[in-house]
């Protein structure tokens, strides 16, 4: 028996109370666990497909709002902007510029609503693009109404190459060409057609939603930067993939204030949570501590009991927390994609791994241990004596 | 009221007033009292009379507002609540009315928690000697639950016997027994005075006061005799 074994035996003497204590304790650890794996996994998920795995350097777009033209980018949707195919021509005079790629993107949800299906329209330029896109079966458009299918995609619909695939939202078949390799990227989600079908599909013919671009040379990027801004007129926007990236995480910025508030707000309660239950635990055993007290107890080594108390609820709190977060992730995960009306990446975004769980861990106890420095000091405060009032 | 032997605790001239709203209360007029090593002393005396307070100071659970404590030989009047807390760690053992035993806890265990505070290794070793002495050496994994009152009673006292003090203070040791559970703690207060400890018990059982070889007599915070 030492102090910790003290400790506990004095948390399992009120079970209920310490059980609910754990709970709210817990609570505010599987809050900040899941948003910590949320601002961590969104970044890196982010970086991944829009900046690293991209195979993209510049993207073209018409001016207005390029976070929103990167959100339609990446998740789909119709927008209201387009470039003009015209433009193409212009990049001819360019030269650092490996792969040039017009797409059309859109999605569509189901008249059901379960699902919204996201079609990118691309040419061969694609492969050049993107050469770690691999055929797992089939390969590339040829024939009538040709279409690939993402790797999830193919799973989701159980498709596999020469099936037909039907689609109410277009009420159009296609006739499956090629079936895409796993790249955990948003690829895996997508439709892909031919530049001129997903043209005519929305009636944007001889419209794209932008331009993505390889360059030969990464070193002169932002030299071929300002040469296609120069370039270009006025109401074309011309960014990298990195500003993509960090303009998609500004728009997150926003969510990010609310989710760490609601943080803030659940180790509030928590906090207020734990130092009434000590407080009322302390008035419950002031004699108690008198006792303690009279057989050679220091106010130290009251605080230190409190403390110890509180701090073992911290840790059985953020263990079970830290448990939770990662057995629930997924379905936080779920959620919060439904929610978050920034660019979702087909990645994980919320993926807790052990920095995450352990730096949230170590703020739990640390908070709860603070918590308890008002109750134990009220509680080494009381003096020995009290232990023979009214007896 | 003096021993020829050293006291183990002295009061000199012990004042202790307090407020009680605009009131000023006097708990103790000038009270002198010598416990002599291994003396067996009850004190006796109606509500109110100081005994509480009395023992508060024997017990460095208090300070005086006039005159001088000393315990061990150590002039405890003014010292601070550290100094206190190492003389009731290792000069005095307290004995209440009421067990203050955590129920999760074994009897050993609940028996040497004294000997936490005053990092005592020997602790566990000493307590299980001492419940043997008073009779449960064959229940020290058992829960303060499964124990009588007068079970529970013989734990607190080998509690406070862990640290091996000279003096026992005893407030109303048996107030919660009935009367066979308490003849068995007299007995147990007899044999570890004949053992050489030293017991002040406050008591309002004339019977029992009757059993200590001395008996400090308290009105309106005086002694009497």
């Amino acid at each position: 028996m030492n102090f910790r074994g003290l400790a506990f035996n004095n948390i399992l003497r009120s079970r209920t109370r310490s059980l609910l204590t754990i709970l709210s304790i817990a609570t505010a650890s599987v809050t900040l666990t899941v948003v910590l794996a949320l601002d961590r996994g969104y970044q890196a998920a982010v970086d991944r497909e829009l900046v690293s795995k991209s195979g993209v350097h510049l993207y073209i777009t018409k001016e207005g709002c390029p976070m929103e033209a990167a959100s339609i980018i990446a998740q789909g949707g119709i927008s209201p902007l387009y470039v003009p195919a015209s433009v193409l021509g212009r990049l001819a005079t360019v030269g650092n510029l490996d792969a040039v790629l017009p797409f059309n993107i859109f999605a569509l949800t189901t008249s059901d609503g379960t699902r919204t299906d996201i079609f990118t329209g691309v040419t061969p330029a694609l492969r050049k693009m993107r050469p770690d896109l691999e055929f797992d079966r089939g390969g590339w458009f040829e024939g009538k109404d040709p279409i690939i299918l993402g790797a999830e995609m193919a799973r989701l619909e159980k498709r596999a190459v020469g099936d037909k695939i039907y689609f109410e939202q277009l009420k159009r078949e296609f006739r499956v060409v090629g079936i895409l390799k796993r790249t955990y990227g948003q690829d895996d989600g997508m439709f892909f057609l031919p530049l001129e079908v997903s043209q005519a599909l929305i009636d944007r013919q001889g419209k794209l939603s932008a331009v993505a671009i390889k360059v030969k040379d990464v070193g002169k990027l932002a030299t071929t930067l300002d040469e296609l801004r120069a370039l270009l007129p006025g109401d074309y926007y011309v960014m990298s993939s990195k500003e993509l990236g960090a303009g998609v995480l500004t728009f997150f910025g926003s969510t990010r204030v609310i989710m760490f508030v609601t943080v803030i707000m659940t180790f509030l309660v928590s906090i207020m949570g734990i130092v009434n239950t000590k407080l009322m635990t302390i008035a419950e055993r002031k004699r108690e501590f008198a006792y303690l007290k009279c057989v050679g107890a220091t106010a130290g080594d009251i605080m230190r009991l409190v403390s110890l108390e509180t701090g073992l609820m911290g840790v059985i709190g953020a263990a079970v927390g830290g448990a939770a977060a990662l057995v629930l992730s997924p379905l936080f995960e779920g959620v919060i994609r439904r929610y978050l009306v920034v660019y979702v990446p087909t990645s994980r975004i919320v993926e807790p791994g052990a920095a995450v769980v352990l730096a949230s861990a170590a703020l739990v106890v640390v908070v709860s241990l603070a918590a308890s420095v008002y109750p134990a000091a009220r509680a080494a405060r009381i003096r020995p004596m009290e232990v023979l009032r009214d007896e | 009221m003096t021993s020829e032997r050293a006291p183990i605790a002295r009061l000199v001239d012990v004042v202790k007033t307090f407020r009680r709203g605009s009131e000023e209360v006097r708990a103790l007029g000038g009270v002198s009292l010598d416990v002599a090593p291994g003396e067996f002393a009850a004190v006796v005396g109606a509500s109110g009379s100081g005994k509480t307070t009395l023992l508060n100071m024997l017990g460095c659970m208090d300070t005086p507002t006039g005159g001088r404590v000393l315990v061990s030989g150590r002039d405890v009047t003014n010292a601070g609540e550290r100094e206190l807390a190492e003389v009731r760690k290792h000069s005095v053992g307290f004995v209440f009315q009421q067990f203050f035993l955590v129920p999760t806890m074994t009897v050993l265990e609940n028996a040497r928690i004294p000997a936490l505070f005053a990092r005592n290794p020997a602790g566990e070793r000493r307590a299980a000697e001492l419940l043997e002495l008073v009779g449960l050496g064959r229940r020290l994994d058992h829960y303060p639950g499964q124990l009588s009152g007068g079970e529970m009673q013989r734990v607190v006292i080998a509690r406070a016997l862990v640290n091996s003090p000279a003096l026992l203070l005893a407030d109303e040791p048996t107030g919660n027994l009935d009367s066979r559970n308490a003849g068995g703690i007299m007995e147990l207060f007899e044999s570890l005075h004949r053992g050489g400890l030293a017991i002040v018990m406050v008591t309002h059982n004339p019977d029992l006061a009757g059993r200590a070889g001395r008996i400090v007599r308290m009105e309106d915070g005086r002694i009497m005799a």
